[in-house]
């Protein structure tokens, strides 16, 4: 088999998965009851008719409990398979709760079921009174590259004439920007979704592709209207950060050494 | 064996999108967020057989306006649904507009 993984990462990619998690279910409730009520509903399988509010219910409610399961390390493996399945459920009943977070969050769920995601930092742990420092590397390889996948794609999705005349972010943006703003937007965008694609696997750039991910991410929720599927995406990518940073302990140390720079000036400050 | 089990489900996280870009877009699975393909219509408006129309505001009919869904479909079905006595059904995408019979 496969080496093994540092299975604290892995906890905090479980514990950001969960968030999303909720915040997805959140999101599917505002898509799915109006098509269970007066709004055109297209389920998938149109034997199945449209979806009922018992079933939005359920969907919903399954999938906030199994999300804050999930953050919490409660059931952890059960958690995130439930998650899973919730996810793929408001997939399969409604064509309009497609996106590509709500597939990443599918299969962030099902991969976290077969890396022991209550390993660390979780409820399991503490009342299994005992902690697994390591978890199997195959699932979280899955994770990795998935996300490099969602970048690289992201990336070449978008060089098309439409995006590439900078018409298409300013649309959705809450603040318009002036010329030549957007096409600087739409041009940078590309380049960055390419450089996280590869970036975020080499030791030497590693550390800049993650601070710049995150801060991509937190410029396009803050930016845009309808924020809340976007944040969900957001953790849903930040989310394996983690993983990128423990998967090379050249990588880890640069981080160790931040952190303890970190602790050493802010103690010495408070004195 | 567990490394040629990686490489097939690596292999599968591209072939999907590969195969999705090679649709005409945007397609689902291709995590093709945000590029700007596609069009969703802006108005929905059911004819009657004397001539009466019923225009439909798409934000109180459709919960999420995804581009890569088949719109005239669902929307004349809908509308034709909705006011029994409609003959078409006349969908505005941008400039262009369809007339569908119900």
């Amino acid at each position: 088999m496969l080496t093994r993984f540092d299975a604290r990462s892995v906890a905090v990619t479980r514990i950001l998965v969960g968030i999303a998690a909720v915040l997805l279910a959140v999101e599917d409730y505002g898509l799915l009851m109006p098509a269970a009520t007066d709004h055109i509903a297209i389920p998938l399988f149109e034997a199945w008719g449209a979806v009922t509010p018992l079933e939005v219910w359920t969907i919903v409610i399954v999938s906030v409990v199994a999300g804050i399961l999930l953050s919490v390390g409660l059931f952890s493996r059960t958690a995130a398979a439930v998650a899973a399945l919730s996810s793929l459920a408001a997939l399969l009943v409604e064509q309009q709760t497609y996106s590509s977070h709500q597939v990443l969050a599918t299969l962030m769920c099902f991969y976290l079921v077969f890396a022991d995601p209550g390993a660390r930092f979780s409820l399991d742990s503490r009342i299994r009174g005992s902690v697994r420092q390591s978890v199997s590397r195959f699932p979280v390889t899955l994770m990795l590259t998935q996300v490099s996948v969602v970048y690289l794609f992201a990336a070449i999705s978008k060089l098309n004439p439409v995006y590439l005349a900078g018409t298409v972010m300013p649309t959705a943006m809450i603040v318009p920007l002036p010329q030549p703003l957007p096409l600087l937007f739409a041009v940078s965008s590309i380049g960055l979704e390419l450089f996280l694609a590869f970036a975020l696997w080499f030791r030497r750039t590693t550390t800049i592709a993650i601070i710049l991910g995150v801060g991509f991410h937190f410029v396009i929720a803050a930016m845009l209207h309808n924020p809340l599927p976007l944040w969900s995406f957001g953790l849903l990518m930040a989310s394996t950060y983690p993983l990128f940073i423990a998967r090379d302990p050249g990588v880890l140390r640069q981080w160790a050494d931040a952190y303890a720079y970190a602790r050493r000036t802010r103690l010495g400050a408070s004195r | 064996m567990w490394k040629a089990a990686l490489g097939a489900c690596i292999a599968a996280q591209l072939a999907v999108p590969a195969i999705a870009a090679l649709q005409p877009p945007p397609a689902r699975l291709g995590w093709q967020m945000y590029s700007g393909v596609g069009s969703v219509p802006d108005l929905a408006t059911a004819v009657m057989a004397d001539g009466t129309t019923h225009p439909a505001s798409l934000d109180d009919i459709i919960a999420n306006p995804r581009p890569e869904l088949d719109w005239s479909t669902y929307l004349t079905r809908y509308m034709c649904l909705k006011y029994p006595g409609a003959v078409t059904v006349r969908i505005e995408t941008g400039a262009s507009r369809e007339a569908h019979a119900c």
